[in-house]
């Protein structure tokens, strides 16, 4: 009975040996998969935090920010402007489903916002802001705000490049992080429902 | 016992073959945005970020740099730069881009690929290099870097894309 059920799993064994062998395990590559390679499952960690130290003015105003390196935060200073970005590296076909960002407003007088953004590589200007979190009143605690209404959360690449902003408009705005959680979910390619691709039913193919 | 023997190296070597579809690891391409570009010091205020997620450039040649992080082993299949060329007249006339590793132990600097914009118009360019030079990555030995440089305010940079496989 034993050898029976080993010999059965051992030719099971066999079996995906064989098909990992015959079937093809495409290199990733730009653009959609290609047709045969049904899904992608990706590796990466949860969530991608952004330290303030990523962020960077770019271009005008490079006095108009701060970052305090005993502190870990960037804040604004007295001069306009105050604007700052930091690059986002997500996974490909990653769906985002929160934005947390964790800043201290402590000016009466003016708030912040923090915004991720998705721009297009193909159609120049088109850019729309996925995530965006703001601040109100002041109070010199630090605070952790989030958004979980997420625009166009799935990551596509190469057709979008993302990044996040704020503008510390005074020394009493600070950014400590942002974190942006999401999920990578399997995605099939274009075409992989044959004869039906338009979306799931149950209207046989 | 011999078969429970061949039973678990089965299984074992069928486990190392099937989980790679699954554990993939890292993820093509490599999509850097232009927020991930500075200057740092050469002309650190002749450029300027549009809130659309672009830089433009104020008149005058400027040089733009970002790191690269790629996977070590990784092979570089394509370098692309998504920018629009609005104009001829500037003294760096086009947008270019370069990808350059540097080897660690000597400071050598070696170009692995380029590419620029072509022409004047108003219309996204994306212009691909497949020829790569030394296009495995080797994270021991070198440290990867791209640099764009662009002029006029009509010189949008978007974007550059390292495609690779592993």
């Amino acid at each position: 009975m034993k050898r029976t059920t080993y010999s059965i799993v051992t030719v099971f064994c066999l079996l995906i040996l064989a098909t990992a062998g015959l079937c093809s395990n495409a290199a990733a590559s730009e653009g959609v998969p290609v047709e045969g390679d049904q899904a992608k499952n990706f590796g990466g960690s949860l969530p991608l935090t952004i330290p303030a130290a990523a962020f960077s003015t770019k271009g005008n105003d490079a006095q108009s920010h701060n970052f305090v390196w005993w502190a870990g935060f960037v804040k604004g200073t007295a001069l306009p402007g105050g604007c700052v970005q930091a690059p986002v590296y997500l996974p490909r076909w990653a769906r985002v489903y929160q934005v947390w960002a964790s800043v201290i407003d402590n000016d009466a007088g003016n708030n912040m916002s923090v915004w991720l953004t998705r721009s297009s590589n193909l159609t120049p200007g088109d850019a729309n802001d996925m995530a965006t979190i703001s601040t109100s009143g002041s109070s010199s605690s630090v605070q952790s705000l989030s958004d979980s209404s997420i625009n166009d959360p799935i990551v596509i690449l190469p057709d979008y490049a993302y990044h996040v902003s704020t503008c510390l408009a005074s020394g009493d705005l600070k950014l400590i992080s942002v974190r942006i959680w999401y999920h990578e979910d399997v995605v099939f390619v274009d075409g992989f429902e044959r004869g039906d691709a338009s979306a799931w039913s149950e209207v046989s193919p | 016992m011999t078969t429970l023997r061949v039973f678990s190296m089965v299984a074992v070597l069928g486990l190392m073959v099937v989980a790679p579809a699954w554990s993939a690891g890292h993820v093509a391409p490599l999509v850097i945005p232009s927020a991930a570009f500075h200057n740092d010091g050469d002309d650190p205020e002749g450029f300027w970020f549009h809130p659309d997620g672009y830089l433009e450039g104020e008149g005058a040649g400027v040089k733009m740099i970002a790191a690269v992080y790629l996977p070590s082993y990784a092979t570089v299949e394509s370098f692309t730069l998504y920018a629009v060329d609005g104009t001829d007249s500037c003294p760096i006339p086009s947008v270019n881009a370069w990808l350059y590793r540097v080897e660690i132990s000597n400071g050598d600097v070696s170009m692995m690929a380029l590419t620029a914009t072509s022409g004047a118009s108003s219309a996204m360019q994306e212009r691909v290099d497949s020829s790569i030079a030394y296009p495995v990555v080797s994270n021991l030995q070198y440290r990867y870097f791209v640099r764009v440089d662009f002029c006029a305010s009509t010189h949008d940079f978007y974007s550059i894309a390292i495609d690779y496989s592993e």
